[in-house]
């Protein structure tokens, strides 16, 4: 746990008056599996969606595998990445979103497939191969000829696992990927994200689900009001909470 | 192959719709007051039956030559220019529409102001006005080109050239809004989606947002081709051989100015309702409130996954 993989240092975010995030930081390791904590509004999403400059930070650095992304520093200042070379990073970093967001157009081989002619620039029949491989490692076999709104949310949210799982990222960015589910799917989702973590993904998962945090994570982060209050092993914020803010929040959920 | 074949099919009764195993019949619910809806239908049909019998009462209409005249060659010469300019102004405009519609969304501010100009100047100005003007364009630049390669005007923009540049110009200003709207309806995280793979934002506009927008776009688009069939009837006014022009040709002639404008409009009416019934047919593919169940999937029927997971190369087009 000593190769520091994706570096994120004083992120600064604000929506207009409103100061998302007030300087936050962390490193994750290679193999590393984080849980982010916190009430709705602390700015865990926005967070997450600042490391994969989907949204820009105002201030502060983020690194993968030692290199900027989304801005190139030169003597004169720093300027915004090209798209392509954007687009590059983006591709060493997966991302699970709440409501799935698959391509709604296609199948889900598709779905997983596109990608990988597209930033890969792997062959339809490669592209097709390993779709199918992957989704049929996650459990998903029958559906892959399926379109997303043929599928349960749990399938469609697996489907996304695949999709970034199939990129071979450097690490995966799960933002509440279990919230928009109804509750007999949620487990099927964190049973696939286990097995992921088993295999050694690195993987930031914003969550609410504390058992996933507890049984998987290797650290647990929360976050409230645009900063991090706590953080340490699963063992040590969970069960033995120091901060007061902390404590309330896990009062309420569990 | 479910219950939304029968709800979009909607030909088929009510009571044909398939039961469950054990069911009892459906109840026959009646209508009430019968009696009135009939008598509507015969006051309506009393009326349109003594207009009827007045025109054709009236001698205004000679019978004969409306047949004598409805397949002359000059009519078919020129309903065929009029169908030529609905599809190659069409053209135009869906080509200038995408372009203007993105160009509108730029985040170079010149260029979103240049789409916003022209969608503001050719919605802005009347149609008609821009056909007399394009026609007339030798007043302000008596030739084109440079050096030994220039042409007089009135050669390159012919009154045909001057039509289309009329029509598509001005419909690519309307088409940009029907685009734009389309590029809306898309969600958000499909282009979030897009680009957290890795895809490059003009890859995830082409192979993400435009197929999805496109199920938005092509009723409207269709709408738009069909009242182009008529609208080109205003190139009539610079002479572009279209199927008015050659219909006021004869009348101008002969003067039997009422049965050559029937002659036009058998023409018009078969040539959109045609479209009309292309149209529903492509709109009912897309019916339903999912569009991805049902619609694009008979669209798209050999294109895209329905080809299923055994065969490769029909999972996908290429890029």
């Amino acid at each position: 746990m000593t190769d520091p993989i994706l570096v994120a240092d004083g992120i600064w975010k604000s929506f207009g008056n409103l100061a998302v995030l007030k300087g936050v930081s962390m490193s994750v390791s290679r193999g590393e599996v984080v849980a982010l904590l916190g009430p709705s509004g602390s700015g865990k999403s926005t967070f997450l969606r600042c490391l994969d400059f989907l949204e820009q930070p105002d201030s502060g650095v983020v690194t993968l595998n030692g290199e900027r992304v989304g801005v190139i520093e030169t003597a004169r200042g720093l300027y915004e990445r090209k798209s392509h070379d954007l687009a590059r990073q983006r591709s060493r970093l997966g991302m699970v979103f709440q409501r799935f967001n698959l391509f709604g157009h296609v199948s889900a081989i598709e779905n997983v497939a596109m990608p990988l002619r597209l930033v890969k620039d792997l062959s339809h029949a490669e592209a097709h191969e390993r779709a199918v491989e992957i989704l049929g490692r996650m459990g998903l076999a029958d559906h892959g000829h399926k379109r997303p709104s043929q599928l349960s949310g749990g399938q469609q949210q697996r489907v996304a696992i695949a999709r970034a799982v199939a990129l071979n990222p450097d690490a995966i960015l799960f933002d509440e990927p279990t919230s928009a589910l109804d509750p007999e799917l949620v487990h099927e989702v964190l049973d696939t994200m286990s097995a992921l973590a088993r295999d050694g993904m690195t993987m930031i998962v914003v969550t609410h689900e504390i058992g996933f945090a507890k049984q998987v994570a290797d650290r647990v982060v929360f976050m409230d009001g645009g900063v991090i209050l706590e953080q340490g092993t699963a063992v040590d914020v969970l069960d033995n909470p120091q901060n007061p803010r902390t404590r309330a929040f896990l009062a309420k959920v569990t | 192959m479910n219950v939304n074949d029968y709800e979009i099919g909607g030909s088929r009764k009510l009571t044909s719709l398939p039961r469950a195993p054990g069911a009892p019949p459906r109840d026959l619910i009646k209508r009430q007051g019968v009696w009135l809806h009939t008598l509507i239908s015969l006051a309506i049909l009393a009326v349109v039956a003594l207009l009827g019998w007045l025109i054709v009462m009236s001698g205004a209409i000679r019978w004969q030559t409306v047949w004598t005249y409805l397949f002359a060659p000059p009519v078919l010469a020129g309903f065929l220019v009029t169908l030529e300019l609905t599809v190659l102004s069409m053209l135009i405009g869906v080509v200038l529409g995408i372009a203007a519609a993105l160009m509108v969304r730029s985040r170079v501010r010149s260029i979103s102001w240049v789409g916003k100009a022209y969608i503001w100047f050719f919605r802005g100005t009347p149609v008609l006005v821009q056909l007399i003007f394009w026609f007339n364009m030798s007043l302000v630049f008596p030739t084109i080109g440079f050096g030994t390669w220039t042409l007089p005007t009135n050669d390159v923009i012919t009154p045909f050239v001057a039509a289309l540049l009329g029509l598509g110009i001005n419909e690519g200003a309307y088409m940009s809004e029907i685009f734009r709207a389309g590029l809306d309806s898309v969600d958000k995280g499909q282009t979030e989606a897009g680009l957290a793979s890795g895809m490059t934002p003009s890859q995830v506009m082409r192979r993400v947002v435009l197929p999805q927008a496109l199920i938005v776009i092509t009723p409207p688009t269709g709408n738009q081709a069909i009242g182009m069939l008529k609208t080109t009837s205003l190139v009539s006014v610079i002479a572009a051989q279209d199927l008015l022009t050659k219909v006021q040709h004869i009348y101008a002639t002969n003067y039997q100015v009422i049965d050559l404008l029937i002659v036009a409009c058998f023409w018009y009416l078969l040539a959109t309702s045609v479209a009309t019934w292309g149209q529903s047919k492509l709109e009912r593919s897309f019916a339903g409130a999912d569009p991805n169940v049902v619609g694009t999937r008979r669209w798209r029927r050999g294109r895209t996954s329905d080809a299923g997971a055994g065969d490769p190369q029909k999972v996908s087009d290429h890029d």
